[in-house]
């Protein structure tokens, strides 16, 4: 059987696993493909013809259409987070790329499109919210409960803030705690990392170009400083930003003025800056690489996060973190790691910090079988580099008479079987070794 | 400049950013009626009352229906919302002329016999109020 050109589109719409609506240029939806149908629980009929905003009643329906920052850009739009409203009032966190198409003559007639449901991603999310968390950063170290407070004590601030710290630590993650307890917390948040572009592309992605302002400027294009207007701009690697980008960042940090690449128009931005660099910020200035008036602009609010070497008393709570999430992810039962697995962990000196641990127990978990992580499945270097000089730091759980004694009784009770006293406690082995570490019944 | 722009700001009520772009669409199609009662309330928000009066005197010349037929769910009209706005104005100080003239203008999407009030109040307060009374004329009896 033939199927006529109509049929044989919407055959290619309904086969897709993402869902996907189109509109037409006054914003009404004109299709509406079978996964979308599911995902929103209604019928292509009920919603043909209604404005996209009352069907979907999005928050970026209202502010950040995906569709209108295609047609502002002039490039499609890929990632954008967002969360739709189903007919039955569920809360859908999606995922939403967009592109416009256009008639003959250039001009936009139709927006598409396509959204990815990702509530299982906000399943594990929710999964690892746990008492060692501060908005997604893992850590009860002093010196992190101290981050913790300075970034809510500077919650309702405009100020610009300059994160530092070795590669790995989790500067970002550091941004994303800033950003979401802020009072921008529901305006954008646009992220760039100044390493990866050559000078020239720099300043077009920061402040935008004018069509003809160099050979590919093929047309006007917004930058992620006028993207970030009102809210949030996080710059990571500023410090190995190019010496003139220094001058005209310093300019939008004081003045929030700027121009486009190519244009002579002054523009003005609201955007609260978060700097980070994992470069020694005093280095780079004496040796002309970073200019001072930029470092104490942005320094305003500093924040140093330690490297994992320095807060081994986290290392548990970041094991039994990255076990429950891959757990997740992968299906795996794997519940722990075991003592000698922890031994070498604890032992380690982490050059590549938070990212490098993340990176070893997500191979621990490809290679493991059984429900506990053995020695044997770490990374080879790190069997082989347990070479730690510094000493463990003191844990800050705070001792307590009567539990120093229960461990006593328990482990006598069970001739120092862990797994049984933990059991009879209630608690996990990796909590337990950290209490046992703590009131020293275990020597490093 | 791309008119499906002008159309996703006027539904996101950002007046003043949709204007230029609906402008720019009347000259490509200017017997755009649709994009005339858009640019009407646009310029009603953005203070521009005698630009939103002359458009709305063209539309209504034409036939009066193209605003009265107004749907407010299926036009997506904000007539609902920037009335009370208005009206809450009149609290605050003297019915000056254009206050009448836009309360006229933006009833006639929702609400015909309170527009024909308007223009009564405003042809009375009007040095020259003959647009104003071929306006009411051209109006349906309620």
């Amino acid at each position: 059987m033939k199927l006529t050109n109509g049929k044989l589109t919407e055959v290619i719409l309904d086969s897709l696993g993402e869902g996907l609506f189109t509109v037409d240029k006054d914003f009404r939806i004109n299709s509406l493909n079978r996964a979308g149908e599911q995902m929103f629980g209604v019928k292509k009929e009920e919603v043909v013809g209604d404005f996209c905003k009352n069907v979907f009643k999005s928050k970026r329906c209202f502010g950040e259409c995906p569709i209108e920052r295609v047609l502002e850009n002039g490039a499609s739009a890929y990632d954008l987070e967002s969360v739709i409203v189903t007919k039955k009032g569920r809360r859908l966190p999606v995922k939403i790329n967009a592109s416009v198409l256009k008639d003959a003559e250039d001009k936009p007639i139709w927006g598409v499109v396509t959204f990815r449901d990702m509530s299982h991603l906000e399943t594990i999310q929710k999964n690892l919210v746990t008492a060692s968390s501060f908005h997604g950063v893992i850590g009860r170290h002093k010196s992190m409960l101290e981050i913790y407070t300075l970034i809510e004590e500077v919650a309702d601030s405009h100020s610009s803030v300059m994160i530092t710290g070795e590669s790995g630590t989790g500067k970002e993650m550091i941004a994303d705690a800033i950003q979401q307890i802020s009072s921008r917390k529901d305006k954008p948040f646009v992220k760039i990392n100044c390493s990866v572009f050559p000078p020239q592309l720099l300043a077009s992605e920061l402040f935008g170009h004018v069509k003809g302002a160099f050979t590919d400027a093929v047309k006007d294009r917004i930058g992620r400083f006028e993207m970030a207007d009102g809210g949030t701009i996080f710059l990571d690697e500023a410090a190995e930003m190019p010496l003139q980008m220094q001058v005209q960042l310093l300019r939008v940090v004081q003045e929030g003025t700027f121009e486009r690449v190519g244009e002579s128009i002054t523009r003005k931005v609201d955007v609260r800056v978060i700097a980070a660099t994992n470069k020694d910020v005093s280095v780079e200035m004496r040796e002309g690489r970073m200019r001072e008036d930029l470092f104490y602009r942005l320094n305003v609010i500093p924040i140093e996060i330690p490297p994992l070497r320095h807060r081994r008393s986290d290392i548990p709570h970041l094991v039994q973190h990255f076990i429950k999430k891959y757990a997740l992810i992968s299906g795996k039962k794997i519940t722990e790691v075991d003592d000698e697995a922890m031994d070498y962990l604890l032992g380690y000196q982490w050059p590549g910090n938070v990212r490098e641990l993340e990176n070893a127990i997500e191979y621990a978990f490809a290679r493991s079988k059984d429900t506990i992580i053995h020695a044997s499945k770490l990374p080879l270097n790190i069997r082989a580099g347990i070479k730690c000089t510094d000493r463990l730091p003191e844990d800050n759980m705070p001792m307590q008479p009567d539990e120093y004694l229960l461990l006593k009784n328990l482990l006598q009770k069970h001739q120092w079987n862990r797994s049984r006293v933990a059991a009879e406690m209630g608690i996990g082995r990796t909590t337990l070794w950290r209490r046992l570490k703590a009131y020293g019944f275990i020597k490093e | 400049m791309s008119e499906m722009l002008g159309n996703r700001y006027f539904l996101a009520r950002q007046f003043d950013k949709a204007i230029p772009y609906l402008k720019e669409a009347l000259i490509q199609n200017p017997e755009g009626d649709k994009i005339k009662k858009k640019l009407i309330l646009c310029f009603i928000q953005t203070g521009r009352i005698e630009q939103a009066f002359s458009l709305f005197y063209e539309l209504i010349e034409k036939n009066p229906n193209i605003i009265i037929d107004t749907d407010i769910y299926y036009d997506d009209c904000p007539c609902n919302e920037l009335i009370p706005e208005w009206e809450h104005k009149s609290q605050e100080g003297e019915k000056s002329l254009e206050y009448l003239e836009t309360l006229a203008m933006l009833y006639l999407y929702c609400n015909v016999k309170k527009s024909k009030h308007y223009l009564k109040e405003a042809s009375r307060k009007a040095e020259n109020p003959a647009k104003i009374i071929t306006v009411m004329n051209r109006l349906p009896k309620v």
